[in-house]
């Protein structure tokens, strides 16, 4: 037999498989096409975020400050290690936009928060510029930039007029042009509130000259013309000196005591944001293609296996006419070899076509200034690699059981060959050892077409845990994703439902007495539950004592945001349930993961589990609480630790953190619920209320978090019909290559007079015992999973409570049970239809 | 004893295979089988003999013509009821034997014993067919010959009126054979059964109470053999 027989052979394998071929290349195809695609363009936007945060001097360390002097920026510059300093103003200020577009999205005077960021006059800052996309640079006091998600939603441009809201009255601003910057890509507030409406909020870069005139009176005496509340340096590349080193000797410079937060350039929340939603697209680029080549390697195994198994006495045959043990390696392992290339070849051609797409796509939306889109060919060789890879392997795999094979065992029919134990072998007992198969009692209580089904699963182990595997692998698949959709929905109901009831949330500059808050905002026609309340930037710390770390320091003052011993948030002070709420439940609430209303009682603090972990609280603790910027100090004790969707905050008593700061009978929110349709009315109104510093809208809120939701809810979606579709396609492939493997002994059964429904019953119940295996196994896995996955999402931004819906679970079993049934029936059509005198003819 | 009762008839059966190049494995044929009769059907290698037995069996349907079992015609039969024609009527042994490669040599017996509903055979017949102490071997575990056995104690166990065999003793040496077709005269003698035996072993003519010769898909003779030798007596 010549080689070219063997060619011949293969040609018409590949075309004798056709649809399990094409199978393998597609998902072969999607794997390589993704992981290409999804790493060039996460690589490409990585790059331009470095790019971006490069070109505009993005400062290594950013320290939020009681107060730092131009001085002082001066003597920090002339540190060893530090290569450029500056001061900047930050400061959160009500402005006007007379002729913005307000949540609803109708026109008017629409009043939200400017986040005013001080920069030089008439000339780019050295650190931390910016990049005007339109109109110019201010060069004149009363001019201002505005950043572009705010500028694009209100329809602002060069020549715009903002009125800032002091307490002298309106102050106009002029809008010079627009800009972007790289700290304010992902426009977030804070890490409490980093979703806020672009309607409400927005950054405005003002020369220092155009706050200091403006904005008299609401700053600090000295803001703005020779102080600030924000210190930047940058690092000297050149002098190599450890960053920790030089915020020792930056902290000397400043007082310690000073020093509010010290925040590194990647955990700016905005750039620590980006940076998690690009961790997510690396890590889809990683675990989509991988579960996707892991699939196909799966099949070509299964496949490949059962082919030398089916081919056994070919094989034997063919070595024992001469054909040389590498010629039949290199017969099966082409085939794969073959496979492998048409699947990963287009993938990688497509890839390389989207990944550039796909990163301009990203980069527009996000509005990132500087974009390069760069090929890296070591993505694209190992894209190429592995997609040939997972269906060589396994193909080689496969050939060399089949090339180890001695031609004489081959031959023999039944008998299976000693060669080594490669997938899908270890299948029939070897040689006439006469070791009996035990049929113990389980004889007289069990049907024998159930037995036969048990022992066909018991006599093929690897391919039974081989199917198990792959029911299990489809619920895991269904569940992770199908349990991440229900999380995030639970997530969102018990924010929208249990934790937060109100319509609008009305915010003062500064905390007022409760009883005229409550006076103003009741006089509103259309307001009908009123909730006053405190919400104060508050600094908590884990009370040195029982803790093991009791080097926190005086005060235990913030390091850094992650360094564990102290953390930045907001506390509300809640009115006790009953008292001031007119409802039995209070408008806001902290709330378990479960849904669960945790009211603090007295002397105690709900404090999220995110703050709880990175600080290392448990309840019963002591917990500091200091007012920012400086400040008192209260203590109190941690009572069960809440939940928070996003951001994260601390609760207790109004009373308790009335007393403990000094604002007895104060309040700075008020909490309110509208008549039906009358919220916008309310809404203007409110607006119009003397030393309203916002209003935000829950509506709108609820809108934008839907919003952000639906787009993670659309890609689980197409998660979860990937993994439907790899489910059906590994159960598919399984349950056909089974019934087509025994395709001799069904027809003997049909021959001897079993009908061919009985025929389809046992193969039923045999892939129904697999099922019931995969799935027993598969679920605690699933649920293992889900955790995982939600666990390592998890951070002080985003926690999601972990829970899977009954449904989920129903419609994930049954899914795979229809499937299962679906996959099977081809091949038992074949089972009815086969020609029984043909098939009972041919040899084993 | 009704001897005399015919079993099976084939009316100008035919069987070609092919839509190009016709191969015509059997020529049109009539050919009637009566209880009790023990028919050899001798030819070379590709006469038809498999195809004739498969056309009987219920197996295949033939391409013109009509094959009539108990008077029923196979033709008019959908395929569950052709299973069940099957299960009740027809015993087979197949020349490659076709047995369960994952049911032990009992489980293999027990499946056809368990569709027709006599459980209570199987252990007289492994018994008889000399495979009691191998019962709970796998067919992989038995040489070709002990496979053979089981295959028609498969076939016995069903207590068919008509047990059709395809080279019974293709793959058994000498004694083992003449066993085995000591079993099916007695099926013929002691029970009234019908065995068609199809071979190219000519020895096996002695014990046909009928021989049949096959050639290019054509019966080439039929003749009645008034006295056959008894299966222990054949030579080869
Ligand atoms: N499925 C088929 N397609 C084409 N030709 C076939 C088919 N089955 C049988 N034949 C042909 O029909 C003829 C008769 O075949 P059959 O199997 O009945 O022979 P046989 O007498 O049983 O031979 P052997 O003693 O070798 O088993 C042969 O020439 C064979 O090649
Ligand atoms: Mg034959």
């Amino acid at each position: 037999m010549s080689p070219s027989v063997l060619r011949r052979k293969l040609l018409r394998d590949l075309r004798g498989r056709v649809w399990q071929a094409l199978a393998v290349a597609s998902v072969t195809f999607l794997g390589v096409c993704l992981f290409v695609a999804s790493y060039l363009a996460y690589e490409s936007l990585d790059h331009s975020y470095t790019v971006s945060q490069e070109r505009t001097n993005l400062a290594d360390m950013t320290l939020d400050v009681v107060r730092v002097t131009e001085a002082e920026v001066r003597e920090v510059a002339a540190l060893d290690g530090v290569a450029a300093a500056d001061w900047q103003v930050v400061a959160d200020l009500p402005v006007v936009v007379p002729d913005g577009v307000d949540p609803e999205g109708r026109r008017g005077r629409v009043l939200a928060e400017g986040r005013f960021i001080t920069v030089p006059l008439g000339r780019q800052p050295h650190l931390n510029q910016v990049v005007v996309e339109e109109g110019s640079y201010p060069d004149a006091a009363g001019e201002v930039l505005v950043e572009r998600h705010f500028a694009d939603h209100h329809g602002l441009g060069p020549g715009s007029t903002l009125l800032l809201q002091t307490p002298a009255g309106d102050e106009p601003l002029t809008v010079s042009g627009v800009a972007v910057s790289p700290e304010y890509l992902w426009v977030a507030r804070s890490r409490q509130d980093f979703m806020p409406a672009p309607a409400e909020f927005g950054v405005v870069f003002a020369p220092r000259e155009t706050l200091a005139a403006a904005a008299e009176g609401l700053l600090p005496p000295g803001f703005a013309t020779e102080a600030g509340n924000r210190l930047i340096y940058s690092l000297d590349p050149e002098a190599e000196a450890d960053p920790d080193t030089v915020l020792e000797r930056v902290k000397e410079v400043l007082g310690a005591a000073n020093i509010l937060a010290a925040t590194p350039r990647h955990k700016l929340v905005g750039i620590e944001l980006l940076q998690m939603d690009l961790e997510g697209l690396r890590e889809t680029a990683i675990a989509f293609p991988f579960l996707f080549l892991t699939v196909a390697a799966f099949i070509v195994a299964e496949m490949m296996n059962r082919r030398v198994d089916e081919e056994r006495v070919a094989i034997g045959t063919l070595m024992a006419t001469g054909v040389g043990r590498r010629a039949v390696l290199g017969h099966y392992g082409s085939f794969a070899l073959l496979v492998g290339l048409f699947g990963a070849v287009p993938g990688v051609a497509v890839g390389l076509a989207l990944g550039g797409r796909m990163a301009v796509l990203y980069a527009t939306v996000l509005k990132i200034p500087f974009v390069t889109a760069h090929v890296d060919w070591l993505v694209v060789t190992a894209g190429l690699a592995l997609g040939v890879g997972a269906a060589l392997a396994p193909g080689l795999l496969a050939a060399r059981r089949a090339a180890a094979l001695s031609p004489a065992e081959a031959m023999r029919p039944f008998v299976q060959a000693g060669a080594g134990p490669g997938p899908g072998s270890g299948a029939r007992r070897t040689g006439r050892s006469g070791r009996t198969v035990r049929t113990g009692p389980a004889r007289l209580l069990l049907p024998l077409w159930l037995r036969l089904a048990g022992r066909n699963l018991a006599r093929h182990p690897i391919r039974t845990a081989g199917t198990a595997l792959g029911v299990a692998a489809a619920l895991v698949l269904i569940i992770t994703t199908g349990g991440m959709l229900d999380s995030m929905d639970w997530g969102v109901r018990l924010v929208m439902e249990k934790s937060e009831v109100y319509d609008l949330r009305v915010a003062w500059l500064r905390p007022a007495r409760a009883a005229d808050i409550r006076e103003a905002v009741s006089g509103i026609e259309g307001v009908e539950q009123l909730e006053v309340i405190l919400a104060l930037p508050v600094q908590v710390t884990r009370a040195a004592g029982g803790g093991e770390d009791g080097a926190a320091g005086p005060g235990g003052r913030t390091d850094d945001t992650e360094a564990g011993e102290a953390y930045n948030t907001v506390l509300y002070g809640l009115p006790a349930a009953g008292a001031g709420a007119p409802a039995a439940r209070g408008l806001m609430n902290p709330v378990d993961s479960r849904g669960v209303i945790l009211e603090p009682s007295r002397g105690q603090v709900v404090i999220s589990s995110n703050i709880a972990a990175k600080l290392g609280i448990s309840p019963g603790d002591e917990v500091r609480l200091r007012l920012l910027p400086d400040g008192p100090e209260l203590t109190a004790t941690a009572g069960p630790l809440s939940m928070s969707l996003v951001g994260n905050s601390a609760a207790m008593l109004l009373e308790d953190a009335a007393a403990g700061f000094g604002l007895e009978g104060c309040a700075n929110v008020a909490l309110i619920t509208t008549a039906p349709g009358r919220r916008v009315e309310v809404r203007d109104a409110l607006q119009d209320l003397p030393g309203v510093a916002r209003v935000s809208d829950a509506a709108a809120m609820g809108e934008l978090m839907r919003t952000a939701l639906n787009l993670a809810d659309a890609v689980l979606w197409v998660m979860l019909l990937f993994a439907v579709v790899l489910a059906a396609a590994i159960l598919f492939n399984t349950v056909t290559v089974s019934v087509l493997e025994r395709r001799r002994e069904l027809a003997t059964m049909r021959a001897i007079g079993m009908r061919a429904a009985r025929v389809g019953w046992v193969v039923t119940t045999e892939n129904a015992l697999i099922a019931a295996l995969g799935l027993a196994a598969g679920f605690p896995l699933a649920l293992a999973v889900l955790r995982f996955f939600v666990r390592l999402f998890a951070s002080d931004l985003f926690t999601l409570p972990v829970h899977v819906y009954p449904r989920t679970v129903a419609a994930a079993f049954i899914g795979v049970g229809l499937t299962l049934l679906i996959a099977q029936r081809p091949s038992l059509r074949h089972v009815a239809r086969m020609d029984l005198a043909e098939s009972a003819k041919l040899r084993e | 004893m009704p001897s005399a009762e015919t079993l099976v008839r084939l009316e100008r059966a035919e069987k070609t295979y092919g839509t190009d190049v016709k191969i015509r494995a059997l020529k049109p044929t009539d050919l009637e089988f009566r209880r009790g009769e023990l028919v050899v059907v001798l030819g070379p290698s590709g006469s038809g003999k498999t195809t004739l037995l498969n056309l009987i069996g219920g197996l295949d349907r033939p391409s013109a013509g009509r094959v009539l079992v108990d008077g029923v015609s196979l033709g008019s039969l959908d395929p569950d009821a052709l299973a069940d024609f099957r299960r009740d009527k027809v015993g087979f042994v197949f020349q490659f034997f076709n047995l369960i490669p994952s049911l032990t040599a009992r489980e293999n017996v027990e499946l056809a014993a368990e569709l027709s509903g006599t459980a209570d055979r199987i252990d007289p017949i492994l018994e008889a067919v000399g495979l009691a102490d191998r019962a709970g071997h796998l067919p992989g575990q038995l040489s070709g010959g002990e496979q053979q056995r089981v295959a028609i104690a498969r076939a016995l166990v069903k207590d068919p009126p008509l047990l059709l065999c395809d080279e019974p003793t293709g793959a058994v040496d000498f004694e083992t054979g003449k066993a085995i077709l000591g079993l099916l005269q007695e099926a013929v003698q002691r029970r009234g059964k019908t065995v068609l035996i199809v071979t190219h072993n000519s020895a096996l003519a002695a014990m046909a109470t009928r021989l049949i010769r096959l050639k290019d898909g054509a019966v080439a003779s039929d003749e009645k053999r008034p006295s056959p030798s008894p299966a222990a007596e054949l030579v080869w």
